[in-house]
């Protein structure tokens, strides 16, 4: 039981680690933030599939909706709104460290919801059906979103 | 810049559904083109940065961490109660087998008493002081693992002798 425990943790880790928290620290705005929310993500997608109520369709999708509830849950714990100004990302080993600040800056000044939709694509690879399930709305309200955030990121940044 | 043509090219980018010759003809333009470099630009970055320090696997038991968050109060009351509890059974124990501390068992003897004559067995709890003629060691009220040593000496306690004075 507790081998099968483990593999599947590991399996659950290896695949969405880097996404999920990547995500959550776009979102949170903090690093350290991101790594314990990171371990409930998985914490509670490995009881959830231990009780039964794994994913049933997309999984990446099921673990970004668990990821955005335990950021809500944060939020709401937190008794405020997560920080509208991102943490400067780490230096990426392919360059390009001032392209990359910039756009979390710029992250930060866009609406929650707008953000949210654009980092489940760019960072969780969702599709746009994935993303419309997780944030509760429909396929067109996430293309429009995606077309306007990034149109609103390519103005600041300049490209 | 004309918005058609920037919600095409993001449309694309998601691998979405597209008419495949409004695509061909935005991407024929400078513009089409521009905005296409853009948004992969904008991917690109999305996909930098942000890597997670080494992190362990969340093992099933390490839902107790979040209380960390909180302070550490209930492990330290429970470990309080804790040795409580094994104090007061290693007490209980140590009486039952006979290993109570030689100041425990003193404490347990009679208190003193005034006598003339003979020396008392214990004068009082503690206080020994040397005597001119051996005493036999005291009886213990119970058996005792260690061996008691021999008292030396006995103070004797007359009435209306100021006992603070030198001897």
């Amino acid at each position: 039981m507790r081998k099968a425990w483990t593999t599947l943790s590991d399996d659950l880790f290896r695949r969405y680690h880097r996404d999920i928290h990547r995500f959550l620290t776009r979102m949170s705005g903090q690093s350290e933030v991101a790594d314990d929310l990171s371990q409930e993500v998985f914490l509670r997608a490995l009881r959830a599939s231990g009780n039964g109520h794994g994913a049933t369709g997309h999984e990446r999708g099921w673990m970004f909706s668990i990821a955005r509830s335990v950021l809500a849950d944060y939020r709401r714990q937190a008794g405020r709104r997560a920080a509208g100004s991102p943490l400067a990302p780490e230096p990426s080993r392919d360059g390009g460290q001032h392209l990359v600040v910039a756009l979390a800056q710029s992250l930060g000044r866009l609406p929650d919801e707008d953000r949210e939709v654009f980092l489940l694509k760019e960072v969780g690879g969702l599709t746009y059906q994935e993303i419309a399930a997780v944030c509760d709305c429909t396929t067109d309200s996430v293309r429009a979103r995606l077309y306007r955030t990034r149109v609103a990121l390519r103005a600041m940044l300049t490209l | 810049m004309n918005t058609h043509t920037e919600e095409l090219i993001s449309a694309a980018m998601d691998g979405e559904p597209v008419d495949l010759d409004a695509l061909q003809a935005v991407l024929a333009g400078a513009e089409g083109r521009t905005a296409l470099a853009a948004f992969v630009l904008l991917r690109a970055a999305s996909a930098s940065g942000d890597e997670p320090a080494g992190m362990a696997v969340p093992q099933p038991h390490a839902r107790r961490q979040p209380w960390l968050l909180r302070g550490p109060r209930v492990p330290a009351a429970l470990a309080a109660s804790l040795a409580l509890v094994a104090a007061a059974a290693a007490l209980w124990i140590g009486s039952r087998v006979g290993t109570v501390p030689v100041t425990t068992q003193a404490l347990r003897v009679a208190p003193p008493r005034v006598q003339t004559a003979p020396a008392p067995q214990v004068a009082s709890p503690g206080i020994v002081v040397p005597a001119a003629t051996p005493v036999a060691a005291p009886r213990a009220a119970e058996p005792c693992a260690l061996e008691l040593p021999k008292i030396a000496k006995v103070v004797k306690f007359v009435p209306g002798v100021d006992w603070k004075s030198g001897s």
